[in-house]
């Protein structure tokens, strides 16, 4: 891999990340075990190369059902090691403490080549050269990494590189066939996640809990990125069905649920949809689910913060992507009844 | 006075009638609508206050005097919540002088004033690590702060 190219913009970041490969290479050699897999994200090859086989166990489970054959020219390269099981370290940083950014954004280390973040409480380290389609992944204790890096792990690095293309990460559920589908959209614990899993009994299919990719153009198309899906513990009565399939039941009381789709229900997972609607999930104590108008704007409010707030430098760029894939859309509440039965058919009746 | 959007950490998106603002620095974000909906799309094209409460007489039947006040109160909150800030005049959006401010007024018959809302909503600051780091281990990188979670 050379790192010799023009147009360089941030001279430190590129040292750095020089840098940082190199100490990938150096612990593959030490370790001795290189791993690699490959996985179709959107149309495109991603290859994850690992050094040791701690981190195989927090990043391959929720992205198994994307996992293609190898390929000798993958689009994006993704080195992935920590410190902790492989005893080796990672060059100290050349940034200052202060710049570290609240967003998981690291200042002055990104432009329009290079990306760089860190989030502090978990020691994740995240780099990518967009020029040379490779990005660093490293955390200096597989231990410390928080439950959502393994239900939706890379989804910084997938989002800088993807958003490229054309494509722009979602903090949105996705169910649909491959006739047509919605997004439902809303912060965390606004429903969006019990209402895609009641769809788990329906011949609708789900292409995602929690974030997704869609495309930004004139035909918005959904892909699915993680087969992870999420409930609060208390929400177990809701969803029995998924009751032994919870993948983390030691750690209920401090954390949610977790379920890989793939393993439990792989025939209710959808690679794609065309995207036909947009709906923000409401509970209304009522006993039916019905429909009702939103406004774009009531929809890019349930999705745009969330997820630029999730994405570390998601910008302005971002936001107009998920104005124009929003402002292409019908778009509704979905008045969430007690009778959760309902869902999947006032869902399917839209799209009909 | 002119003013300008405080890009890139203030990001927004404008429809025919509703403009959503967020301020990526704090977490908070925020809606405005009708006038105030005119309003931004007229900050955004830099025009001056006068030039704003022009435009807005131009497209809402109301007093005068009432509008003015409401356009700089508007002006002033969002100042105050520091998604905007004085300019010298230039325009943001090209970074050319700035447009007339006609460019954005609504078109068709007026209709009645209302006074604009900025409704601001606090509830993903969670999802932020507005503490400084000040403190890094002897291999350079911060230490770990336990208890802090950001996602979802």
């Amino acid at each position: 891999m050379s790192f010799v190219s023009a147009g360089v913009q941030s001279p430190g970041t590129k040292a750095f990340i020089h840098t940082a490969y190199e100490a990938f290479q150096q612990t593959r050699q030490t370790v001795g075990l290189p791993i690699e897999r490959y996985f179709n994200v959107a149309g495109f090859v991603v290859r994850l190369q690992f050094a040791g086989t701690e981190l195989l166990s927090v990043i391959v489970p929720a992205l198994v059902h994307l996992e293609v054959k190898p390929c000798q020219n993958p689009a994006l390269t993704i080195c992935i090691w920590d410190s902790v099981s492989t005893g080796t370290m990672m060059p100290a940083p050349l940034w200052a403490p202060e710049d570290y950014a609240a967003r998981g954004e690291v200042r002055g280390q990104s432009d329009a080549r290079y990306h760089t973040a860190y989030v502090r409480h978990s020691g994740l380290l995240s780099l990518i050269d967009l020029e040379q389609n490779l990005a660093i992944y490293w955390v200096r204790d597989a231990s410390e990494l928080p439950s959502y890096e393994t239900s939706a792990p890379l989804r910084t690095t997938l989002n800088w590189w993807l958003s490229k293309r054309n494509c722009q990460l979602v903090h949105a559920a996705a169910v649909g066939t491959a006739e047509g589908g919605v997004l439902m959209v809303g912060k965390s614990g606004s429903g969006k996640s019990n209402t895609a899993l009641t769809c788990l009994l329906s011949p609708l299919q789900i292409a995602s809990d929690d974030f997704c990719i869609v495309t930004a153009d004139e035909t918005p198309t959904v892909y699915t990125l993680y087969n992870t899906a999420k409930t609060h513990a208390v929400d177990l009565p809701r969803v029995p069905f998924l009751q032994h399939h919870v993948s983390n039941p030691d750690q209920l009381n401090h954390d949610k649920a977790i379920y890989f789709l793939y393993q439990s229900f792989p025939e209710k997972l959808i690679a794609s949809f065309p995207l036909r609607a947009i709906l923000i999930p409401r509970v209304t104590g009522q006993s039916n689910t019905f429909l009702t108008q939103a406004t774009p704007g009531a929809v890019l409010m349930a999705l745009a913060p969330t997820t630029l707030l999730l994405l570390p430098d998601a910008r302005s760029e971002a936001l107009k992507a998920m104005g124009t894939i929003t402002k292409q859309m019908p778009c509704y509440y979905l008045e969430l009844g007690t009778e959760t039965s309902q869902i999947p058919g006032v869902i399917a009746s839209l799209l009909a | 006075m002119n003013f300008k959007i405080n890009k890139p950490q203030v990001v927004h998106e404008v429809f025919d009638d509703e403009v959503v603002v967020v301020n990526l620095d704090t977490g908070n974000y925020y809606s405005l609508d009708g006038v105030g909906a005119l309003i931004w799309r007229c900050l955004e094209a830099g025009s001056s206050t006068s030039e704003i409460v022009h435009t807005v007489n131009e497209s809402y039947e109301g007093n005068e005097a009432l509008i003015e006040r409401a356009v700089n109160e508007l002006v002033g909150e969002l100042q105050q919540e520091t998604l905007i800030s004085a300019s010298d005049g230039i325009a943001q959006t090209n970074g050319t002088e700035s447009q007339d401010s006609s460019d954005v007024a609504t078109s068709g018959a007026k209709v009645p004033f209302k006074t604009p809302v900025l409704t601001r909503f606090t509830d993903m600051q969670e999802l932020l690590l507005l503490d400084p780091v000040h403190d890094v281990d002897a291999t350079g990188w911060p230490s770990a702060k336990p208890g802090i979670v950001t996602g979802d």
